[in-house]
């Protein structure tokens, strides 16, 4: 097999690298590390005003500002013992739902479907496909239109406080809203018998998979954190699990789960709690003949799709109260350490800080979804490039099935800092 | 009349270090993005394509602040091959969070987060700074995210070979038109008086303070915001972090020649 070197991994969020060595039709060496510049955000919030932290950190992910903003609010709060209304925390579901379905929507389209209708990207797709491209659009409207509405903008919402929101949206504007969810549920249902019928490559590997326990309905932005082997424990306890490690070749880090290879992410959440998912999700699972646990990876795409029906039907019912302004929040300053996990579109997501009685950051410790995949998908690349190297499979087919295996990941490289060029070595 | 054919724009979207958030901005343009890319050839966006080619383009949009040596040889690769190079949204115009290490020991702050720091050459850190730091930019659009409004009028000035009129007024000059009850006066610590607008004030309108994200005015007149804000009551040292989230090295630049003088 001859030298090949991809430059940079494309249609997916930031940058990475694989490095991969063979020698005669051995894998000798796979690394996929992340490129990204480092930022150093936990380092950058010490010493910030409880205050100030959340525009801080929501900057870590323009996909899923949203999730970083809850996270961070609700670390903090827990830090200082602040207690919010209902209405708070209906509001910042919602911020969570909307950006889901803007996010899913983006990565099944633009990012995952090109590969299997194969097409360069969404746009050359525009002549045979441009109703679904449409679709597409419209979803992403959707998200959008609920993030600006309930946060203030599109990215990086600003009125979602410690303790408290400093605007809600209006009467007219939560019926909107419900009109514009009510219509998505056709177009999600469009997008979920779409991935059904798409064909998936075979292919499973061996690992945990591991969510937020969903309380009443599917998890969101709190619970306990389980796994498929078993595990139930309390959020706060995260590090006696998690372990990270620096590698040369990567701004991120890379982990394990109590001592095993993990997953996070849709399809993390479907293994795990899947009679949690709405009715009409379950039964286009169930006509798919789909059973969980689901061991291939590249179903990632098709646990999103359903997903996506999930998310619509319960940010519908969550617009379904009687919204008013609470006045700006008053919050006390207290010492403490408080530890959030909440459901981004790409896994759970930690934000863990220690907050002087001032106030101010002592200690910060974030943990992004992309972080935690990062060497289960290392070790899944491996194990993909070794079966197609003992198939005999061209270099170029390898390298294009390695890249919808990544892609199906819907990995986040500014998230975890921290990942994609392809360095292909022979030896 | 004979239809000539179009020869249309060449555009790309590149990114060094940031959130990925203004390149999702212009593909979050939804009702009138395919036909924006219809009048145009959009050659490279590896975020959403897979076959990109180098240059030369007409116009490319960088989005990100250089924050690693890889970034550094990127970005003037970009400059060689770009006839309009567009700084695009805050970490690419300001250098946004990450450069707030410019005010802190900046080895403390590594040494938080990489207790050993990855090896490799093209992984070694640059403390943010923004393009302009290193290349010539022919347009800024600021702002974190950049208005979605702002990255449409500028291609359509470029289409039709216009020159694009930068937005020059303070966030209080949309805040004041819009009848706000002025967050300052109600004791908020709200940058608005010296920040560059073009936002219609959306922060303030929503109950919440300008933090900065476009930059500080060409004139801000920092000195003297700071002593008003500081007789208003408001702790200097946390308007100081306040201030410089976005800007960091627009601050420090302005705090020098405030000392020169």
């Amino acid at each position: 097999m001859s030298n090949i070197e991809l430059n940079h991994i494309c249609k997916v969020e930031g940058h990475g690298s694989l490095h991969v060595e063979i020698k005669g039709s051995k894998l000798v060496k796979c690394k996929l590390g992340v490129v990204e510049g480092a930022r150093f955000f936990e380092g950058l919030v010490a010493g910030k005003r409880y205050d100030d932290i959340q525009e801080i950190t929501s900057r870590i992910c323009g996909i899923c500002s949203c999730a970083h903003t809850v996270a961070c609010l609700q670390a903090i709060e827990n830090a200082m013992g602040v207690k919010i209304s209902e209405q708070t925390r209906r509001l910042r579901e919602l911020l969570s739902v909307a950006e889901r379905i803007r996010s899913h929507a983006t990565h099944l389209y633009f990012l995952a479907l090109p590969d299997y209708l194969g097409y360069e990207s969404a746009l050359a797709m525009t002549k045979k496909y441009k109703k679904e491209i449409l679709r597409a659009l419209n979803l992403m409207k959707l998200g959008n239109n609920m993030v600006q509405m309930i946060g203030g903008k599109e990215m990086h919402p600003f009125t979602s406080v410690v303790g408290g929101f400093t605007h809600v949206p209006d009467k007219e504007t939560v019926s909107y809203l419900r009109d514009e969810l009510k219509k998505a549920l056709v177009p999600a249902v469009e997008t979920a018998n779409l991935f059904l019928k798409l064909k998936q490559p075979k292919f499973e590997s061996d690992k945990d998979f591991v969510a937020l326990k969903p309380e009443k309905e599917a998890p969101l932005i709190s619970g306990n954190i389980i796994s498929l082997s078993g595990l139930d424990i309390n959020p706060v306890a995260y590090d006696k699990y998690l372990d990270e490690e620096v590698k040369p070749y990567s701004t991120a880090k890379f982990s394990k789960f109590n001592g095993k290879l993990f997953n996070v992410g849709a399809l993390a959440r479907i293994n795990t709690s899947y009679t949690k998912l709405s009715k009409k999700s379950r039964e286009l699972f169930e006509k798919a003949k789909l059973k969980v646990p689901i061991m291939n990876p590249y179903y990632n795409n098709v646990a999103q799709a359903i997903e996506l029906v999930h998310w619509v039907e319960r940010g519908y019912a969550l617009l379904n109260y009687d919204f008013k302004f609470e006045g700006l929040p008053e919050v006390n300053v207290k010492a403490g350490r408080g530890v959030s996990a909440v459901e981004a579109p790409r896994g759970i997501l930690y934000h863990d800080y220690t907050i002087n009685n001032k106030g101010f950051v002592e200690k910060c410790n974030i943990i992004t979804p992309t972080a935690q995949n990062l060497r289960a998908m290392e070790d899944d690349v491996r194990l993909l490039i070794e079966q197609m190297l003992k198939k005999k499979s061209k270099k170029d087919k390898i390298i294009l099935e390695v890249e919808k295996l990544i892609r199906s990941y819907d990995p986040c490289f500014s998230c975890s800092a921290h990942f994609l060029k392809v360095k292909w070595i022979k030896r | 009349m004979v239809k000539q054919k179009e020869k249309k724009l060449r555009v790309g979207v590149h990114s060094l270090t940031g959130c990925a958030g203004c390149q999702l901005s212009i593909y979050f343009i939804e009702d009138i993005l395919l036909d924006l890319l219809d009048k145009i050839e959009l050659i490279a966006a590896p975020m959403i394509k897979g076959a990109n080619i180098d240059g030369p383009y007409d116009i490319l949009f960088v989005e990100g602040s250089v924050s690693s040596q890889g970034d550094l040889e990127n970005l003037k690769k970009w400059r060689e091959e770009a006839k309009i190079l567009v700084s695009l949204g805050a970490c690419a115009t300001h250098g946004c969070m990450q450069s707030m290490k410019h005010m802190m020991d900046e080895k403390q702050v590594e040494q938080t987060v990489y207790n050993k720091f990855p090896s490799e050459k093209n992984l070694q850190p640059i403390t943010a700074v923004p393009l302009h730091n290193y290349i010539d930019v022919e347009f800024l659009i600021p702002g974190c995210p950049p208005s979605k409004d702002e990255i449409v009028q500028i291609l359509k000035h470029v289409l039709q070979g216009r020159i694009l009129r930068v937005y020059d007024k303070a966030v209080c000059h949309a805040c004041s038109l819009k009848e706000n009850y002025c967050l300052l006066d109600q004791g908020i610590e709200c940058l608005g008086p010296l920040c560059n607008g073009g936002c219609q004030a959306l922060c303030p309108s929503f109950n919440h303070p300008c933090t900065g994200c476009r930059g500080w005015l060409d004139d801000a007149n920092i000195g003297s915001g700071k002593k008003l804000l500081e007789e208003k009551g408001f702790n200097i040292d946390m308007l100081v972090k306040r201030m410089t989230k976005y800007n960091a090295l627009q601050f420090l630049e302005h705090e020098k020649k405030a000392k020169e003088k």
